[in-house]
């Protein structure tokens, strides 16, 4: 278990004023069953009144809209979670809602599966919703990546130790290039041209566990010791979520925080908006995220 | 009781003309608007067969809202395992951004257009189920007016129900879930070849008629533009697809959406008529499921029958598939429209023999069903009367309560012995006299 601070702060530069921008954030931490949000609230520039919200896949909605021209807009989101990657027992079946967090502020950490309202509660409650085994926009498996999933897996046995040898071909087969994909990219895209970023390692193992028949899901985040935002991957073993991230080849642990997650990259953008004018945008991230532990 | 109507048939065709009374289709890629052939030899529907038929569509739409109600909720029916969960949610229309959130009243679908046939033997049976923003009320709606106008006599004093109240129905349902605000119809504008639609229900229900542009979400409302000032949404009956509807929600591309409407519908300030994800309870394979859900949420027998329908996912009606291929007609799952569709008796023996294969496969991918031989209409077509298949579009509206426009849109086959009464194949329409004695 770790208690991990953060700041994560994005601007975008607009290269001529913008107005009438629209946008949805999912800059804050949600509860997980691994995961407990002490503390979290953002700032956005220009000020605007913000709504907060839930969708569809339990993930934090920050909305607004900004009327004014504007030539940069900026989010700084700040926070104290609890991780504990070892404690995933906490149910979470499909149709489930997460643990509510209030408006921008502490929430009281509760213990284990107290606060977990699950509507698929009983013996199906484990199981993960069935739209995570199915192949999604930027995550379906080509014949290629199928046959490259089924050589890369033979010698393992049970869901968890195939995501870790998919996990481990996937980076073995990927170089971490940048700028060589974009947000655009699909899974059968970044595989067969052999290189990427998180994003482009994600949507590839996704796309693998899901040809194997199992669920896997996306997931947005922070992580210690990395200045960016980091995508990684979520498989379920028959009975919960686990995190492995294919970009370090490695499963996740404590030091990796939770923003959101869905089917891939298109349904849980940390940033997306919507504006008038015809700006072109240039955009700096900064992300910290430091173990409360080793500060003292 | 329709002879001296049918002298005014080219009449009314060219007043149609006039209106803009036109549908758009695709074929190979290419977009074209076409007149829709209007037949002024009714549809003529008896009191006694209408009251039943009536009782069957409201059941029907009853149970639909009530299955959409639960998919996107507490998914009870698939937890009783009366609904698979590998149909429910193979779906393309289910969407997932709409977990969780519940409807104004808890109504998904408003306006229904439920597509039936007539059999040999007299009894009525659904083809499909359209509960995304189905179209086609205006045309029986003009079609009527322009007939009283050509033929007075006819309709003074005469049996047939009057049909003019659709705009007051859907007037009724949109106050019925308005969360505080005006009613607005929003259309895509005035290139979509269903512009003349938007704007004539928009003003025969008293709403305001909106493009895009003229709408935005600020603080979780929704407010139309006007020049005076901006004016609080209630209602949208939106005339475009899920997919368009918000591009912060669904497709990020989409240039016709209004940014963030679905946080104003999220919180409760806004109906969207239809709902969001409704596609999820009117495909191919969730029809087989529909008499199922009937008897599941209002535990009543089925009044409307499906036609005979087999999923090759369960053993039994493989076995039959497979046995009977030829006499089927089989409809690939994954495809809209009328694409994926094949009669087997069209097929040559190896042509079907790969379907077959392919079904074996992949058995989730495809229904089975009986080929429903249904009957013909009078049709004045070059100066006689000459029989067509025509097949009827009821309309089924759910506000404050659910009930039947008493009338619909009949379309009929353009060759004679044919079964497509598709508008993108030729075929035309015709008006629904539902008789009150």
């Amino acid at each position: 278990m770790k208690i991990l601070s953060f700041t994560f702060e994005t601007a975008l530069n607009f290269s001529e004023p913008v107005r009438e921008h629209s946008f949805v954030l999912r800059c804050l931490p949600k509860n997980t069953p691994s995961q407990t949000v002490m503390d979290s609230q953002v700032i956005i520039a220009p000020r605007t009144p913000v709504a907060n919200q839930t969708d569809g896949f339990g993930n934090r909605l920050q909305i607004g809209r900004i009327e004014a021209a504007h030539d940069e807009f900026s989010f700084i989101s700040t926070g104290l979670v609890v991780v504990d990657a070892a404690d995933c027992d906490g149910e979470e079946g499909w149709g489930a809602t997460e643990a509510p967090v209030a408006d921008g502020s502490s929430v009281a950490s509760g213990s284990s599966a107290a606060g977990w309202s699950s509507s698929m509660s009983g013996p199906s409650g484990s199981l993960a919703h069935p739209i995570y085994a199915n192949p999604s926009t930027f995550a379906a498996a080509d014949a290629a990546m199928r046959a490259f999933a089924q050589e890369a897996s033979t010698e393992a046995s049970g869901p968890w130790s195939i995501a870790q040898a998919l996990s481990h071909a996937v980076h073995e087969r990927l170089a971490y290039v940048k700028d060589v994909t974009d947000v655009s990219t699909t899974a059968s895209q970044a595989f067969a041209l052999g290189s990427g970023v998180c994003q482009d390692f994600a949507h590839v193992l996704i796309a693998l566990l899901r040809s194997l028949g199992i669920p896997a899901r996306y997931v947005n985040g922070l992580i210690v010791g990395e200045g960016a935002t980091h995508a990684w991957v979520e498989m379920h073993d028959g009975t919960r979520w686990r995190g492995i991230d294919p970009t370090h080849d490695r499963p996740i642990d404590d030091t990796y925080i939770v923003l959101s997650h869905g089917r891939d990259f298109a349904d849980c953008a940390i940033e997306s908006g919507v504006f008038r004018g015809g700006a072109r945008q240039d955009q700096r991230v900064a992300v910290q995220v430091f173990d409360q532990a080793s500060q003292q | 009781m329709y002879t001296s109507l049918v002298s005014h048939t080219p009449k009314i065709n060219q007043q149609l003309a006039r209106y803009g009374v036109k549908f758009g289709i695709y074929k190979n890629g290419v977009f074209n608007e076409r007149l829709f052939p209007f037949d002024a030899v009714p549809r003529i529907i008896e009191a006694d067969a209408w009251d039943e038929l009536e009782r069957g569509l409201i059941q029907r739409v009853d149970a639909l809202n009530a299955y959409l109600k639960d998919l996107y909720g507490a998914k009870q029916i698939i937890k009783d395992g009366v609904v698979p969960s590998d149909f429910a949610f193979a779906s393309s229309g289910y969407l997932p951004q709409c977990e969780g959130i519940t409807p104004p009243r808890g109504i998904y679908s408003h306006i229904s257009g439920i597509d039936l046939v007539e059999g040999q033997n007299g009894e009525w049976y659904v083809l499909e189920d359209n509960l995304r923003i189905p179209s086609g009320a205006s045309y029986p709606l003009v079609a009527r007016t322009l007939c009283r106008r050509c033929d007075a006599e006819t309709f003074r004093g005469g049996p047939m129900r009057d049909n003019r109240d659709y705009g007051e129905r859907l007037r009724r349902v949109m106050d019925a879930v308005n969360c505080g605000g005006i009613n607005v119809v929003l259309t895509p504008g005035r290139f979509n070849s269903a512009y003349f639609e938007h704007s004539y229900l928009a003003e025969k229900a008293g709403a305001v008629l909106a493009e895009p542009s003229e709408l935005f979400v600020e603080n979780e409302k929704l407010y139309f533009r006007d020049a005076a000032a901006n004016r609080r949404v209630g209602t949208v009956y939106r005339r475009l697809s899920d997919e368009f509807l918000d591009p912060l929600c669904f497709n990020p591309e989409s240039l016709i959406g209004v940014p963030n409407l679905m946080s104003a519908y999220r919180a409760g300030n806004v109906a969207i008529v239809n709902a969001p994800g409704n596609g999820a309870a009117d495909d191919k394979g969730i029809y087989y499921f529909v008499p199922k859900m009937v008897e599941y949420y209002l535990g009543e027998k089925p009044i409307l029958k499906n036609a005979p329908t087999y999923l090759p996912f369960y053993p039994d009606d493989m076995t039959y598939v497979m046995d009977n291929a030829e006499k089927l007609v089989i409809k690939d799952v994954a495809e809209a429209g009328g694409y994926g569709v094949v009669f087997g008796c069209d097929l040559e023996p190896q042509a079907l023999g790969a379907l077959k294969d392919s079904i074996r496969r992949e058995p989730r991918r495809f229904i089975a069903q009986e080929v429903i031989d249904f009957k013909c209409l009078p049709t004045y077509i070059g100066g006689e009367f000459v029989p067509r298949k025509a097949d009827l579009r009821a309309f089924v509206l759910s506000g404050e309560h659910t009930e039947v426009w008493p009338s619909g849109l009949t379309r009929y086959a353009r060759e004679a012995g044919s079964s497509v009464v598709n508008s993108s194949q030729g075929g035309g329409f015709k008006d629904t006299w539902v008789l009150s004695r």
